[in-house]
């Protein structure tokens, strides 16, 4: 492992050369993405050999549209996630808004009325959670568990534990639906890592995120807006938990207040392989839409193995503490480096 | 120079904490155009009043006018607004960000239509602060890449960009060399005679005569006295601050030395230290000197084996010592007092006396836990002989003084070796009761033969409490300096200049 200890002798430190330009910043973002092409590449290698029909035109399509679907509240995970903070609670938001959604339908009223109760009960799913983060100042770790919890069982109570079965095909287009051939949860996967990449890294709401998840006091101090921030943040998370939830019933027809189980840690983990810091401060947009890619291809190769489901969630945790491994890595800055560094 | 305008003006201003008045009735003003400087020791409530100007902390009581009109300041952005700039002694910087990010935070230039920040814009203007300044600082560099000096310089930066009509800097030099000192003194000076006000609070009392117009003096949370600083004397206000009398710097002793104790040779490590030799006897306090950056650090953090060795060598007590953790280093009996007390020093979320036997758990276990009894034992043992003040065994270090806090840690260094201490810089934003407390129990433990390499920017310190003072600049030697030469002027010949004095030929 080569530090900075064995620089040969005399070689000046290399000088820190960052742009403060936009780009630049997207770049550095992307930078830290870098570390995860040789495994994707190597684990697309391997299933294309090992793996029958892994390379035909509609597996892939499968797993683009896979990872289409699970990025989209990745990308809100990751600005969270530049902020130093986390949430949990959005599988069990998925289960909840996907269930009130299809019962809104099932009741007789339009998709579109179905889909806006949906992304409305993700806004207020947001909105508790920051208010409990920033106005009663509990830790988002613990606040999010507990939303996790009672989101849930909310689901539950609503749906009675049964499965809410609709035939909507307006619905069905979240997830089948074709515009210019594209499938749909890609158009709005590439909207959104679109939208994603502008915000983090062109305007102050994006710098205002990163500058919270380095010195949050800081960001206080010099009078940034840190609970509207950090509100803002967790209610884009219930947003995408609603996107989530509608996509997930559009494809399975159904509600169910056991939707999305295990659904946040899958969020978190294509955030965290991606590159971005678990410290905060710094976010990589792009390594968050690789490391979706990377988990699905993982699952969809292992599906194709016949790998029981079992296998597949012990390796993509074996993946995510790889991913930590190698952040704690890049990390370690040997002592010498400290005196200068504080 | 000054008017006598009143710019603000400071009522009965009063701040309670539960149980604590940090501030009670503290009325004084400052005027226009005018360096007015904060003086008073740690917890003497400097901070405090900063906070409540600066829209951190609200009054309980009193009032605050800002140019005639009552000022009240709810939050950050509202002292922002109204032109006051607070430079905070702990950095309020986001070490992820660029300078210019930084520099910017809150305040980006942007435009309303696409929400998109303005680069270029941000850049102009920060090189436009810096030209200001007189500094050449990359405004795309990482701030976390950055020194402590220039960490310190982006704040002053920030400051400054927000066209402060009063600029408050609390503690601005605690973390510069005395070039840096003198460069920021200007630039206070420059800042006044355009027509700002600036609020300085320092424990430099010689910068405070530089250049403060005025002088305030608080101590325990009230006002003590507002005194022109050219018909003031450093005893006078040192005297008000402490309310008794103190020498301001600690003269060591003759003492006596023993054998050499540690033996530098040649010793090249780090990417900048290159070629340093030097002896500490037991007894004697040898002190470093130079510019920031000169390689006092890597020295300090070679001989405590937190920096590998890439040439010459060491000997601790006439036998090879090359330390490569500091474990063995401590094992070794090297006691280490850190420069950065809170990065690299306490464990702020335990007790003293935790904080105190840290180094010494082998020493304190019974037969399968630690004992409580042993190690209640080392803490009175150092509380006594280092006069910790702290009102039990399990209160937490974060609660004492920095004076307190320094005594604790060096009671911890203390603790495992005895014998070597390397001191990096010992009394760094510890008042000044406290720093000569400090400077006494040096003088006490040399008294009982143990050796000390002392780093130090601070050159009264170091002048006052060195032995002998070797002078680095680039890595090198170039000043050996003791008895009459160990002048002031001659420290910064050395470290500045490039003259040699003392040096074997």
């Amino acid at each position: 492992m080569s530090t900075l200890t064995d620089r040969p002798e005399g070689e000046a430190p290399t000088p820190v050369v960052s742009r403060a330009s936009a780009t630049g910043e997207a770049l550095r973002g992307t930078a830290s993405a870098l570390p995860l092409l040789p495994p994707l590449i190597l684990v697309v290698v391997a299933f294309a050999v090992f793996a029958p029909n892994f390379l035909s035109g509609t597996n892939i399509e499968n797993i683009v549209v896979a990872a289409s679907i699970i990025v989209v509240p990745g990308l809100a995970m990751t600005l969270c996630i530049t902020m130093g903070e986390f949430d949990l609670s959005v599988g069990a938001t998925v289960a909840l808004t996907g269930a009130v959604t299809c019962t809104v339908i099932r009741d007789g009223s339009s998709t579109a009325t179905a889909l806006v109760a949906g992304l409305l009960v993700g806004l207020a799913v947001g909105l508790a959670n920051g208010l409990v983060v920033t106005k009663l100042g509990v830790t988002p770790f613990i606040a999010t568990l507990a939303s996790m919890v009672i989101v849930r069982g909310f689901a539950r109570a609503y749906t009675d534990s049964r499965d809410v079965i609709v035939n909507d095909s307006t619905l069905k287009y979240l997830a089948a639906g074709r515009p210019l051939g594209i499938p749909f949860p890609v158009v709005v996967a590439v909207i959104a890592i679109a939208i994603t990449m502008y915000v983090t890294y062109r305007t102050r709401f994006g710098r205002w995120v990163a500058a919270i998840g380095s010195n949050r006091d800081a960001a206080a101090l010099s009078g940034l807006p840190v609970d509207r921030i950090r509100i803002m943040v967790y209610v884009l998370i219930g947003l995408t938990g609603a996107i989530w939830g509608a996509t997930i019933s559009a494809q399975l027809q159904k509600g169910s207040g056991n939707l999305g189980l295990g659904f946040e840690l899958d969020a978190i983990t294509i955030v965290v392989i991606g590159g971005t810091s678990l410290l905060g401060g710094r976010a990589s947009v792009i390594g968050t839409v690789l490391g979706a890619l990377l988990i699905e291809v993982i699952r969809n190769g292992l599906n194709l193995l016949d790998v029981a489901p079992a296998w597949q969630r012990i390796s993509i945790g074996l993946l995510l503490v790889m991913a930590l491994a190698a952040q704690a890595i890049r990390r370690k800055v040997p002592l010498e480096a400290l005196d200068d560094k504080h | 120079m000054a008017t006598n305008d009143v710019l603000l003006g400071i009522k009965d201003l009063t701040v309670e904490f539960p149980g604590v008045k940090a501030l009670d009735g503290v009325s004084f003003d400052v005027r226009a155009g005018e360096v007015h400087a904060l003086v008073g020791e740690n917890g003497a409530g400097k901070s405090t009043l900063l906070k409540v100007l600066g829209g951190v902390y609200a009054p309980t009581g009193g009032s605050v006018t800002l140019g005639g009109e009552p000022y009240r300041p709810a939050r950050p952005r509202d002292a922002q607004d109204a032109g006051i700039a607070v430079i905070y002694q702990e950095f309020t910087l986001f070490r992820d960000l660029t300078v210019a990010e930084n520099v910017f935070a809150g305040r980006e230039p942007h435009s309303r239509l696409t929400r998109a920040i303005d680069y270029a814009a941000m850049r102009q203007e920060c090189r436009r602060v810096f030209e200001q300044l007189r500094v050449a600082i990359d405004p795309d560099a990482r701030v976390g890449d950055l020194s402590i000096s220039e960490q310190q310089l982006v704040e002053i930066a920030k400051a400054l960009s927000v066209d402060g009509r009063v600029i408050i800097m609390d503690e601005p030099t605690a973390a510069l060399s005395s070039s840096e000192v003198s460069r920021l003194l200007d630039v206070v000076k420059r800042l006044r005679d355009e027509g700002r006000s600036v609020i300085y609070v320092s424990h430099h009392l010689e910068e405070v005569f530089e250049v403060a117009d005025r002088a305030t003096v608080l101590r325990d949370g009230r006002f003590v006295t507002t005194v022109d600083s050219a018909d003031a004397d450093e005893d006078t206000l040192v005297r008000s601050m402490v309310g008794r009398d103190v020498a301001s710097v600690f003269h060591r002793e003759d003492a006596t030395f023993g054998e050499v104790v540690l033996r530098v040779e040649r010793l090249r490590a780090g990417r900048v230290l290159q070629d340093v030799s030097l002896d500490v006897r037991a007894g004697e306090v040898v002190g470093i000197g130079g510019v920031a950056g000169a390689g006092q650090n890597e020295l300090t953090q070679a001989v405590f084996g937190a920096l590998p060795v890439r040439g010459g060598g060491m000997l601790l007590d006439g036998k090879a010592f090359a330390p490569r953790t500091p474990a063995e280093a401590i094992a070794a009996g090297v006691g280490f007092l850190h420069e950065d007390r809170k990065s690299a020093g306490n464990l702020p979320h335990l007790s003293v006396e935790q904080n105190l036997t840290m180094t010494v758990l082998d020493r304190v276990r019974g037969r399968v836990l630690l004992s409580t009894g042993k190690q209640r034992e080392v803490w009175s043992t150092y509380r006594d002989r280092l006069r910790i003040k702290a009102s039990s065994h399990h209160q937490l270090i974060s609660l004492l003084s920095g004076g307190n806090q320094q005594k604790v840690l060096l009671g911890r260094a203390l603790a495992r070796s005895g014998h070597l201490l390397v001191l990096n810089e010992p009394t760094r934003g510890v008042d000044i009761g406290a720093k000569a407390e400090i400077h006494q129990l040096v003088n006490e433990l040399t008294a009982q033969g143990v050796a000390v390499l002392m780093v130090s920017s601070d050159l009264p310190e170091l002048l006052g409490m060195s032995d002998r003072i070797v002078v680095l600049s680039q890595g090198r030697v170039v000043g050996r300096l003791s008895g009459a030469d160990a002048t002031e002027e001659n420290v910064i010949a050395c470290a500045t200049t490039g003259r040699r004095i003392g040096l074997a030929a």
